[in-house]
């Protein structure tokens, strides 16, 4: 696996998730997909199993978006009447978002492998306030954490033997706005904490910031840059 | 229910990228046995616990809760357990008290109707509508705890469950272990306001296994 500065990570990370929205071409999306995948297994491992249950969790809103693009396709409503046509530029549009979507997932996947102290390397190394270190720490870090809440108050109710499925509607969506409420509590109140907490630690205090740790860039970040340069010329070049 | 509530039989478990915690591990829990379980800090005592309620899986051996790996039951056979884990925090459902009494009543409905609720004479029911936030840790800890007369038939797995509590609660939770006649429990405690006489038998995790106290 290779080590790299975190700037660089979410640098990759960015490059990706922006060619995936700028890039319309299914074929580059799909180089693009690839490219992601082997870095990331690079940088984290190559845990198939875990990239095959991630990819197993998106396909039913992969398979709608190829669904929906086909039976929308333009090309379907002919003077004759409506026909479906499979393999049309529907199937292509339906495609290509989603690779998107798939590069959007996979690139920020990479995002979540960073602690606080990686992103803060990050904001140092480009001089940016830790204010916005701790923003956009959160941000990334809100969909898993609130995925983890629902997750354990849905692991409560299974511990009091409690079967969602068998329960009235009624009462099925008066479990689902408290666990809303508690997950929107929790992480308003997380944020709460950890502002508190950075305050305390004196982060908008005047004067230099003393660190104790440090982390270089290496040649290996070097050659990250250089590559997603030389992908984005080729890319221009290339559609 | 009676007979074998767990069956473990050279039970392993290991956290990612960490030496094994739990090894070689074999040990039978009847329903109405009570157990104290003791043992070094970070021996694996909770994830012992957790283990039992199906939050984790192990790695090696096997794990029965009524014949069937306990991640693999349905959330009926749980209808046997009330499981309390060391932070109190994460027991309770919803923001409030109250909705943590919804969550029960929804599972019990006869257990938790209004009277019986009254009847536990707690003043903790004064603060059904009180934000979890607003409480002390104490006050947390007394309402997992508080819901244990309406299930006392239970099988209880607690962990620490005396921690934060006053010395009033403590006595009184101590009594209620005492007292309860169907369903045993297994606790994790150290704290001396449980006594070892309250129990059938203790047991003592050391080196990632169990042995028995006499």
């Amino acid at each position: 696996m290779i080590s790299l500065h975190p700037l660089s990570l979410i640098l990759a990370a960015l490059c990706f998730s922006s060619l995936a929205i700028l890039v319309a071409d299914p074929y580059w999306l799909a180089v693009i997909f690839l490219l992601c995948l082997l870095f990331r297994g690079f940088v984290s491992g190559f845990q198939l199993k875990l990239w095959a249950h991630q990819f197993i969790r998106v396909l039913p809103v992969l398979l709608a978006v190829v669904i929906i693009q086909i039976l929308l396709n333009s090309n379907n409503w002919q003077p004759e009447g409506y026909r479906i046509d499979l393999a049309g530029p529907g199937l292509i549009t339906g495609l290509a978002i989603s690779l998107r979507l798939l590069i959007v997932i996979f690139s920020a996947q990479l995002l979540l492998s960073l602690d606080y102290e990686d992103f803060d390397f990050a904001f140092r190394a480009l001089r940016l306030p830790e204010e916005l270190c701790f923003m956009v720490f959160y941000v990334i870090h809100v969909i898993p954490s609130a995925a983890g809440k629902v997750r354990h108050s849905l692991l409560l109710l299974r511990l009091r033997g409690i079967q969602l499925k068998k329960l009235p509607l009624p009462a099925k969506l008066k479990i689902f706005q408290r666990v809303s409420l508690n997950v929107i509590a929790g992480l308003l109140s997380g944020s709460g904490i950890q502002a508190t907490a950075l305050e305390l630690r004196g982060f908008r205090s005047s004067g230099p910031r003393s660190v104790l740790n440090h982390r270089a860039f290496r040649g290996s970040d070097l050659l990250l840059l250089l590559a997603l340069a030389g992908l984005i010329i080729l890319i221009a070049i290339g559609s | 229910m009676i007979g074998a509530l767990f069956q473990l039989q050279d039970l392993g478990f290991a956290y990612p990228g960490q030496p094994p915690l739990l090894q070689g591990l074999s040990l039978t829990i009847d329903a109405g046995e009570k157990i104290l379980l003791q043992g070094a800090n970070g021996c694996g005592k909770s994830t012992f616990l957790k283990l039992l309620a199906g939050i984790l899986k192990p790695q090696a051996g096997t794990l029965l809760l009524r014949n069937k790996p306990p991640s693999e039951q349905s959330p009926k056979a749980f209808r046997e357990l009330v499981f309390c884990r060391q932070k109190a925090s994460d027991n309770l459902f919803g923001l409030t008290p109250g909705h943590d009494l919804e969550a029960w009543r929804l599972a019990w409905p006869e257990r938790f109707g209004e009277q019986s609720v009254r009847n536990l004479d707690d003043p903790l029911l004064d603060m059904l509508d009180v934000p979890y936030g607003k409480l002390s840790a104490g006050e947390l800890r007394a309402c997992t705890l508080m819901w244990l007369p309406l299930l006392s038939d239970k099988f209880w797995l607690l962990d620490e469950p005396t921690a934060g509590l006053d010395a009033g609660r403590q006595k009184r939770f101590a009594e209620m272990c005492a007292g309860k006649v169907d369903g045993g429990f297994l606790i994790v405690s150290h704290s001396p306001a449980l006594p070892a006489g309250i129990f059938d038998r203790v047991l003592f995790m050391a080196n990632g296994n169990l042995r028995e106290r006499k």
